[in-house]
């Protein structure tokens, strides 16, 4: 039980002296996670607005792909960006392989169906009558779609910010992807892998508080600008 | 001049003709009440009419010319609202709310604000203004739809059961609102479970049962 305890103490230290390797990795997971959760919110938001609007033949068909992809293992994932980005892969010429871009790429086919299905469930569950009221009102469709949208605004943050927490946390696809280069794709999770298997116990926590500490500003944040809507 | 025409009008639900009107004319700048019973047809009618349902047979005018469905009906909709009989209130204030309708037609938050204002006070609700919409009463909630519908600026007006659910002094104050609105020659088309109610303010009656027509006074 110290010994948790020293870590944690030397992880608080760590980052209060603002330590450069957890600085850095600090860095790299900001910048995919926030890269990745944009583009899984471009693309997933408008898949769970059409699954959730429209009614067309292969919806329930469509439904059943993303919701299954919600359990796809994150290796399984790695395995496949790895596979299509590696030299010999139909994408190895774009050389992103081992780069944070990479990392990026398989987070955001992992974060895309936690979008997709969260969006698709607010907007579902949103008053039927909001969209008529909207009409009758004077508004065009496009307009009435907004005003769905407007009373979905926090389920479909939840979206969002269940995307972010997913990729912020994730291990497998950056390290594959990734492979865990200390100061370019070391990310806070990797880093923390790593260090445990090396029994640095404390370095690694100082990782994982720093880690815990990106979500909650992140949520905090949410919460303030909800609150103040 | 007929505000609305309707021609072998049919609206079928899951194979079932629920609405079958072979003809009906609603004069501009009255006040009609259409009554019957649960499920006769009303709400879908005035749907209809609204631009918010397309029928599967027949024809709809309105002053004259064809209703039109495709894009979206929107300049129709923009001259006919349709006040449902448990208003839905958008999050936010009923300000914002009742500003809804002039925002949809582009204006400001700001330029709404004074037209907004007055509906809210010509139904009373003035003092709610900064309210939030989720906190309001029943009747109320009617009321501010009603304000909120005044305020789009439509010229008629279709209301979905407006008596039901509320207290005498807001069924009072209802009814002057309708009659206001009959005074600036605004058509009002209204359903309703009493009929008894609606004479006092209606200049025609139409009763419907089963999708038909049961009577036109």
């Amino acid at each position: 039980m110290a010994f948790l305890l020293d870590g944690i103490w030397e992880g608080v230290l760590l980052v209060l002296r603002g330590d450069p390797e957890v600085m850095a990795a600090s860095w790299v997971t900001v910048r995919v996670s926030f890269g990745a959760t944009v583009a899984a919110g471009l693309i997933g938001l408008p898949i769970g607005w059409v699954l959730a609007s429209y009614r067309f033949r292969g919806r329930g068909a469509a439904i059943s792909v993303v919701q299954t992809l919600l359990g796809i293992p994150t290796v399984v994932i790695g395995l496949i960006i790895y596979g299509l980005l590696s030299r010999r892969g139909p994408l190895g010429f774009a050389n992103i392989l081992f780069s944070p871009t990479a990392i990026v790429v398989g987070l955001v086919i992992l974060s895309i169906p936690i979008v997709s299905v969260f969006a698709m469930t607010a907007i579902s569950s949103v008053d039927q009558r909001v969209r008529e009221t909207a009409l009758t009102l004077g508004a065009s469709s496009r307009g009435a779609a907004w005003a769905v949208l407007r009373e979905a605004r926090f389920g479909l943050i939840a979206a969002i910010l269940g995307a972010f927490g997913r990729v912020s946390s994730e291990v497998g696809i950056a390290m594959m992807l990734g492979g865990n280069i200390k100061g370019y794709t070391r990310t806070l999770t990797t880093g923390i892998a790593l260090e445990s298997m090396k029994g640095e116990f404390g370095f690694g926590i100082a990782l994982g508080v720093v880690l815990m500490g990106i979500i909650f500003a992140v949520n905090l944040g949410t919460r303030i600008l909800q609150k103040s809507q | 001049m007929n505000a609305f025409t309707l021609e072998d009008l049919q609206v079928n639900f899951g194979g079932e003709v629920v609405l079958d009107i072979e003809k009906l004319a609603i004069a501009h700048g009255t006040v009609t009440s259409l009554s019957g019973p649960n499920g006769a047809g009303k709400t879908t009618l005035l749907r209809v009419m609204a631009g918010l349902l397309r029928p599967g047979g027949g024809r709809v005018f309105y002053m004259g010319d064809p209703v039109v469905w495709s894009g979206g009906g929107v300049a129709h909709r923009r001259r006919v609202t349709l006040l449902h009989q448990d208003p839905f209130m958008f999050r936010g204030s009923v300000m914002a709310n009742v500003a809804f309708g002039e925002m949809a037609r582009g204006a400001s938050r700001q330029s709404a604000e004074p037209g907004a204002r007055a509906a809210l006070d010509l139904v009373g609700c003035a003092h709610l203004a900064e309210r939030g919409a989720g906190e309001l009463s029943g009747g109320e909630r009617k009321r501010v739809g009603m304000a909120r519908a005044l305020a789009a600026g439509a010229e008629t007006f279709l209301l979905d059961e407006p008596a039901s659910g509320v207290d005498a002094e807001n069924t009072e104050r209802l009814r002057e609102v309708i009659a206001a609105l009959a005074e600036k020659e605004k058509t009002i088309i209204l359903s309703t479970h009493q009929p008894e109610w609606a004479a006092h303010i209606a200049d025609h009656q139409i009763s419907i049962a089963y999708g038909k027509l049961d009577s036109s006074v």
